[in-house]
């Protein structure tokens, strides 16, 4: 493990590596504020454009994007309430709400230091637990997934904007809009009408840029709010807010990391998990409760999101399989520069390994200094009047729309969305739940279909599986303690039941 | 009226000189490659490795994407639902040859037009190194001891571990429990957890594992050693009763475009994919993955698509797999028995 240590120092020595990893740096931060343009795709682009390099700089470039990229969406998630990327999806719930209140400057600020944590959380656990969070990764079985996931919807509680019922009308539209589409085993269409473009399904982040960015440009065109005048003398967050918030921020980078590490689950799940988490255990938010701008939320998700970085490259590297969907395109990348991520790589040349640990630190060396540099033109943003911000955006989101699958029908797709999610946003229906929906609904069927197949098409003996493994266990412990201990209602209720009568 | 008539002529002129002008400045824009397996497994490999000395060649990006899931099928629905204009590519592996017996999906390759087929593979059953199974033997034996009882992954109906799956059914008579994961990347993951009994993979996909001693080699499904795994037992050694079966053995890869694209398009990807099946760094990639490259073009890759599909599509017929007979659909039974 720690042979070929000298591998850490090599992007640090050659001054071309240093130069790539900072663009990449700064252009996935552009990239992964667009909504719609994604890491995934600017390092499938990139595969083509550095094909003739040598492998060492087409790596670093490669970090260099993904590390700008994951924390680049917070940006528009921040500034306009549209999540560049979905691993920023929670980042916009109280980011947006703080550039509202003026405090644009310190919440970019804020998400930036967060971030560099995050990042820097994932990468040391890389350096040092790797084998160790590969092993816990492999024993992740389907009816774990299964529990993640379904774990996962409890969400819908933390984002249900103080009303119940509405929001689990939207999270059931999400989980039927993840089902269409061709069933993952037998391959028979499911609510696709007989229509051809629909046996595909419907992707995640068309439905995500209708229902927030979309949806959003509608609202603001209507609304007449004066932009917000944006206090930007102040972009460094206060020491107090960062030390206070340690604790939560420790908690959600190992959230971030364990779920980044996992191969079926990344950056997006990890981020909304972190905010449900902090919902759920921070006492007091300030300056304001959360979801109306408090800095707990948006400390959370942005840890989360960049600790899942390092979690990703854990099975990348110790194993040969892909931690999301980023690190799948940079395994096929080395694959064509001879190099084939994964357990031999690791013994025959384990330098390469440390390589990449210090091409990330130097990424978020780079990731501090672009973010922090940038925030006085991007808080500029806010205050551009909404006639010339908003067509810019919706030229935007069609433009990202498009290019995820080249298909003119998720152009539509993502219309449809955004008029299903002004009015939802007109009647109060959060859309957060939907996005949500889409997001777990496929990872709980195929998930539970496989774990029913594996116990022989016994549906008791996948449950009954459960109660006999250690990873189920937790999970379900995980469960009931976030039904009973944090719910005030259920746990006071418990406390009377034991006879603690006050 | 006679302006109408006129109107007409010049339009069907235009649109006629439109199509050679297209045909001609082939390829304008990027082209979108659709990949129909999960990232990290053979066909994706492949398709990652020879397109970038293919884009070179047609001076303009393809842009590759995976679309997974239903063997393959909701990739070959993507590109059959995108126009004939040589601007959506599929790689894809031989699945489509068995949709319509599988009950899958009407289409087969014969609603594509074949670009090229690349490389041609084989299928080795693993175990976990921790797997009681030492030898093909004990796999037999465990298997006939508890029928359907040992989980063996799969990549969907129809996918290589599933046919593996059945040649065995066929020939030994054992079963197993299929589990449907999304292609070769995942179904590593889940041999590697011990989440299996038994699984075929490709053997570009195990190799590493098989060297490194994660993942143990019981047989490999050909009549001939592989130069990637010399010291694996072929199958047809192991049990003669195979060698019939094993004639149209493995599975392909290969870039298709969709049937009605103009001859120069697809003339003009194949020579740039031709050119890429004899780079460097291609012929070394799939020496060490126990690969064989193809290279089979125009009529000579359909002949050797649709003989493999009646030997296949009978093979799952008559073993009681298929959901519909291949008369139906007119594919012939294999000529030689």
């Amino acid at each position: 493990m720690y042979t070929g240590l000298e591998g850490f120092l090599v992007p640090f020595m050659s001054i071309t590596l240093v130069w790539w990893i900072g663009v990449g740096t700064f252009v996935g931060l552009y990239v992964g504020a667009i909504p719609g343009l994604s890491v995934t795709m600017a390092v499938s682009l990139l595969i083509s454009f550095t094909f003739t390099w040598d492998v060492l700089p087409a790596l670093a470039i490669m970090v260099g994007i993904y590390t700008g990229g994951v924390y680049g969406g917070a940006r528009s998630g921040i500034l306009l309430n549209i999540p560049g990327a979905p691993a920023a999806v929670a980042s916009g719930f109280d980011g947006y709400p703080l550039a509202k209140m003026g405090l644009a400057g310190e919440a970019m600020g804020l998400s930036t230091t967060q971030s560099v944590i995050g990042d820097f959380f994932g990468i040391i656990i890389l350096a040092l637990f790797a084998p160790l969070i590969a092993q816990l990764a492999l024993s992740f079985m389907p009816r774990d997934y299964f529990l993640l996931a379904f774990m996962g919807l409890f969400l819908v509680g933390s984002l249900s904007e103080g009303n119940m019922i509405k929001a689990l009308v939207t999270a059931f539209i999400g989980i039927l809009v993840g089902l269409i589409g061709m069933d993952p085993e037998t391959g028979q269409g499911r609510m696709t009408f007989g229509s051809l473009p629909m046996l595909g399904g419907i992707h995640f982040v068309i439905v995500m840029i209708g229902t927030f960015g979309i949806s959003e440009a509608l609202v603001q065109l209507q609304t007449k709010v004066h932009p917000v005048k944006q206090q930007i003398t102040r972009v460094t967050p206060r020491w107090d807010v960062i030390w206070d918030n340690m604790w939560l921020t420790f908690r959600a980078s190992t959230i971030g990391v364990v779920v980044g590490a996992l191969p079926g689950t990344g950056g997006d799940i990890a981020a909304l998990m972190a905010y449900d988490h902090a919902k759920r255990t921070v006492k007091n938010p300030y300056p304001k409760p959360f979801g109306q701008g408090a800095y707990q939320g948006l400390i959370a998700p942005e840890c989360a999101c960049n600790a899942a970085i390092g979690g990703a490259f854990v099975p990348m590297m110790t194993l040969g399989i892909p931690g999301d969907s980023v690190t799948a395109v940079l395994i096929g990348a080395l694959i064509i520069h001879g190099l084939r991520p994964g357990p031999m790589l690791m013994r025959e040349q384990p330098e390469f390994f440390w390589f990449v640990v210090g091409s990330l630190v130097l990424a978020n060396i780079f990731l501090y200094i672009c973010g922090m540099t940038g925030i006085r033109m991007f808080s500029k943003i806010v205050e551009v009047p909404k006639p010339i911000i908003i067509p810019i955006i919706i030229v935007l989101t069609f433009v990202g729309g498009y290019s995820i699958q080249n298909s003119i029908a998720d152009i539509y797709w993502m219309i449809g969305f955004g008029i299903v999610g002004y009015f939802m946003k007109r009647y109060a229906y959060p859309v957060a739940p939907l996005v949500l929906g889409v997001i777990l609904s496929p990872i709980i069927d195929s998930n539970f279909r496989r774990g029913v197949q594996m116990t022989h098409g016994s549906v008791m003996g996948f449950f009954h599986e459960m109660t006999t493994n250690a990873i189920p266990l937790v999970l379900l412990a995980m469960m009931f303690l976030t039904l009973v201990v944090a719910n005030a209602k259920v746990s006071a209720w418990v406390k009377q039941l034991l006879g603690k009568k006050p | 009226m006679k302006l109408f008539k006129w109107s007409k002529l010049v339009l069907a002129a235009s649109l006629l000189v439109v199509g050679f002008a297209n045909a001609a400045d082939y390829p304008e824009r990027p082209i979108t490659g659709i990949i129909a397996w999960g990232a990290g497994g053979g066909t994706d490999t492949v398709s990652r490795l020879t397109t970038p000395i293919a884009e070179k060649i047609l001076k303009q990006s393809i842009v590759l994407a995976n679309r997974t899931g239903a063997t393959g099928a909701i990739a070959a629905q993507a590109v059959y639902s995108a126009k004939a204009d040589g601007y959506t590519v599929m790689f894809h592996a031989e699945n489509p040859q068995l949709y319509q017996v599988l009950g899958l999906s009407p289409l087969s390759y014969d609603e594509f037009e074949p670009v090229i087929l690349s490389v041609q593979g084989s299928t080795v059953i693993v175990v976990h190194k921790d797997s009681p199974l030492k030898t093909y033997d004990d796999l037999i034996k465990a298997a006939k001891a508890s029928p359907g009882k040992l989980s063996i992954g799969i990549s969907g109906v129809g996918g290589q571990p599933w046919v593996t799956g059945t040649l065995l059914k066929k020939v030994e008579g054992v079963t197993f429990n299929p589990v449907a994961y999304d292609g070769d990347g995942p179904l590593v993951t889940a041999m590697l957890g011990k989440q299996l009994d038994v699984s075929g993979l490709a053997v570009g996909a195990a190799t590493q594992y098989i060297k490194n001693g994660d993942l143990r080699a019981l047989a490999i499904m050909k009549n001939s050693p592989n130069s990637s795994l010399p010291e694996i037992p072929y199958i047809t050694k192991l049990n003669p009763a195979f060698n019939d079966v094993m004639k149209a053995s493995g599975f392909f890869y290969g870039v298709y475009v969709k049937k009605g694209t103009p001859q120069p398009i697809i003339d003009k990807l194949t020579a740039a994919y031709k050119y890429a099946l004899n780079d460097a760094k291609f012929v070394d990639y799939a020496k060490t993955n126990g690969l064989d490259v193809l290279g089979l073009t125009g009529k000579d890759a359909r002949t050797f698509i649709n003989t493999w599909r009646s030997q296949m599509s009978w093979l799952i017929y008559d073993a009681g797999a298929g959901k519909e007979s291949p008369e139906k659909f007119g594919i012939p039974k294999p000529a030689s028995k």
